[in-house]
């Protein structure tokens, strides 16, 4: 993995097309500005996360096992 | 009374005023806004989400602080003008808002549950926001039963009392 130091108004250029700027950096987070064709997808990591989790949920509806499941999220309490 | 065909419940019929809606849907599923709440029979505490715009769409999920008693809400300012709560706190669960976590279940996998993005649903209003915290330190896959009582996944049977 490339790690590379930035300061507020730099950039980093990814292929010809994409570029992040670090707009501002202030009390442990970073403003990025990001300049990518429409094409690109770009989205934070936890909404990637959120939505292929959503997508496995959504596939996986499994009502068979579903009241042995009921009973043992119950049970533990 | 309305009613909608689904495709794993068959004919369901509910009260209008009950559904939720999602107004920017799911990730994943930006046009799904709208949602039943249906419990069934034998599977509580299970809480279904059935899609009203799609039969074959339908979450499982949990009251979150079923699986995390503790479990502690972060919503963004963002989301709660989406859910119209005030900005300047966390909702109550509960008693100002419904918070569920949405299950993945799979029969070669074990259960886990999305806490880091709970669905959250504004009791009032019935509007609702998947609310990714970032800053949580939940897991998106947080799993439903602890690593000593996976061991007997494949056989749910196993009395309660042998997992303390």
């Amino acid at each position: 993995m490339l790690v590379i130091r930035r300061r507020a108004g730099e950039s980093i250029l990814i292929g010809n097309s994409i570029e992040i700027q670090v707009a501002e950096i202030a009390s442990g987070r970073v403003k990025l500005s990001i300049a990518a064709p429409p094409e690109v997808p770009v989205l934070r990591k936890e909404v990637a996360l959120t939505r292929d989790q959503n997508l496995a949920a959504a596939r996986g509806v499994w009502l068979g096992g579903l009241t042995e499941l009921a009973a043992r999220v119950s049970g533990r309490h | 009374m309305a009613r909608f065909v689904t495709k794993h419940f068959g004919i369901v019929e509910f009260q209008p005023d009950t559904v939720i809606e999602f107004p920017s849907g799911l990730p994943g599923f930006e046009q799904e806004t709208r949602f039943l709440p249906m419990e069934q029979p034998g599977t509580k505490p299970l809480l279904f989400l059935q899609s009203l715009d799609r039969p074959d769409l339908c979450f499982i999920t949990l009251p979150v602080r079923v699986v995390d008693p503790d479990y502690r809400l972060a919503v963004s300012a963002e989301d709660l003008r989406l859910l119209e709560l005030p900005e300047d706190r966390q909702p109550r669960i509960g008693t100002e808002v419904l918070c569920l976590t949405i299950i993945s279940v799979a029969e070669e996998r074990h259960p886990t549950a999305n806490l880091l993005a709970p669905v959250v649903v504004n009791l009032r209003t019935r509007r609702a926001v998947q609310a990714i915290a970032p800053d949580s330190g939940y897991s998106h896959q947080h799993p439903l039963f602890r690593a000593h009582q996976e061991d007997s996944c494949s056989s749910f049977a196993d009395a309660p009392g042998s997992r303390s």
